[in-house]
């Protein structure tokens, strides 16, 4: 498959997310791992602007491959770790993370498109820990509108389950 | 069959579920093996998508732009983005590149939003659509990827320049409207005259009103199109025209138009109208089709 700018622009749409939350996996810092990624991007783009042909056969692989290689060169660089050579294959491990990475950036993209009292209400029992009760006090409205807002939550959770089984199979 | 409320399987799926509650939940499991895996699937994906998510991180359309500005510039040019705000529908954020400050206009998918830039020159952005000017104004440059309609203020003396990566697009005032389509650029002129520059040879063309040209990096020229489609701007004006076009293509239009699948019988396919459709719902344009051409379309 020949890089062309629509190829990574489609690309860059389809896996940007979830190589930044791979990346993440590997520098460690939100940061670092969303220059590691814009720098894979800007290099092939570079490639491209200069008219050099490049040849890819699998431009998710290749993509989680560059990625894995140019954060374990960040490492190296900015920590001074010993952190092996480059490959071209990912690691069974590995292959494993990016995976657990897409499925990852979907349920992002589902969360960023929850309205946004259900999104506040999700992260405030999920990631803080509270209860209804404390979630209730703390925006003012009653236990059931807590209650409800999760409901919709999950049941639109189930249908986005169909839906991203469509985005991968469709 | 147990029967459990979504509420109650909320509940549970929250920590929020009493004993009684749990074991009822757990019942409803074991009795059906797809309800088992979709309530395993559901608690494990509420725990992975809430362990580090952060609202705006790893955002791609903020990261795209960022990126399409790099490129051919110093390479580690830091960037930050300020508050993206609003949700997922539209956003207008401020962004600081180098030392300018950019401000950011954008259209979710689906949307359609008209706003005033800083000179009262209008700008109509579709779906997917996002701009971004100078803070300030000074020059009357935006960029832009997406598809967008410009109806631009004349007499302030100084061009309006809209840049994508293919063309520079110059206009004294006018209407028009630019899309974005991979790589190319495509540039409609309602009113007036425009100018458009290739952004890699520089090479230019005129345009004035019912012209078209399209350009992608590398033609060398713009390439002035023939056959305008006065309907490629319908998505703004709302109006539909068609002159002797065949029944397959006004359906396709307007399918595209309003999102519709109206479906054409072979027989019909090539049956002529000459019809203006202006603001009109879709059952109203088909209405007037039947009745002109005799027919039966639904929706």
């Amino acid at each position: 498959m020949e890089v062309t700018i629509q190829l990574i622009e489609k690309s860059f749409r389809a896996y940007y997310r979830a190589l930044c939350l791979y990346a993440w996996d590997v520098v460690k810092s939100e940061a670092d791992a969303e220059d590691v990624v814009q720098g894979v991007f800007a290099e092939m783009l570079e490639r491209c602007a200069e008219g050099k042909r490049q040849e890819v056969e699998d431009v998710r692989r290749y993509l989680a491959v560059s990625v894995r290689n140019a954060g374990r060169r960040w490492l190296r660089d900015r920590q001074g770790r010993e952190t092996g050579v480059d490959v071209e294959e990912l690691s069974a491990e590995e292959e494993e993370r990016v995976e657990r990475a897409e499925r990852e950036a979907r349920l992002w993209d589902w969360v960023d498109a929850l309205p946004e009292r259900q999104r506040e209400v999700l992260l405030a029992v999920k990631q803080e820990g509270l209860s209804y009760k404390e979630i209730a006090a703390s925006l003012g409205v009653s236990e059931r509108t807590v209650a409800s807002h999760l409901r919709r939550a999950v049941s639109s959770l189930r249908r986005a389950a169909v839906k991203v089984y469509l985005f991968f199979f469709g | 069959m147990t029967k459990i409320s979504d509420e109650t399987l909320t509940r549970y799926l929250f920590g929020e579920a009493d004993g009684e509650e749990r074991a009822a939940v757990e019942r409803w499991a074991a009795e059906d093996e797809v309800r088992r895996r979709e309530l395993e699937r559901l608690g494990r994906q509420l725990g992975l998508v809430t362990r580090r998510y952060r609202r705006g991180l790893f955002d791609p359309r903020a990261a795209a732009l960022r990126l399409g500005l790099r490129l051919g510039r110093r390479r580690r040019t830091v960037a930050a983005w300020g508050s993206v705000a609003a949700a997922v529908a539209v956003c207008a954020g401020v962004w600081w590149a180098t030392r300018t400050e950019r401000v950011t206009l954008a259209a979710g998918a689906g949307e359609k939003r008209t706003l005033l830039l800083p000179d009262s020159s209008r700008v109509t952005l579709a779906g997917g659509t996002e701009l971004s000017y100078a803070a300030g104004f000074e020059r009357r440059e935006v960029k832009m990827s997406g598809k967008a309609y410009f109806e631009v203020r004349s007499g302030d003396g100084a061009p309006f320049t809209v840049s994508t990566r293919a063309l520079r697009v110059t206009a004294l005032g006018t209407a028009f409207q630019v899309e974005t389509v991979g790589g190319a650029t495509e540039v409609s002129v309602e009113r007036g005259r425009v100018r458009v520059t290739a952004t890699d040879t520089r090479r230019d063309t005129t345009l004035s009103a019912g012209m078209a040209a399209a350009y992608e990096r590398g033609e060398g020229r713009p390439r002035v199109e023939k056959d305008y489609d006065a309907n490629r701007t319908s998505w703004k004006t709302g109006v539909l025209r068609f002159e002797g076009a065949s029944l397959r293509e006004v359906v396709a239009r307007l399918n595209e138009h309003y999102r519709a699948g109206v479906r054409v019988p072979r027989e019909w396919e090539e049956l002529e109208l000459t019809a203006t459709f202006s603001g009109a719902t879709l059952g109203e344009a088909l209405e007037i089709i039947n009745e002109t051409l005799d027919i039966r379309l639904t929706e």
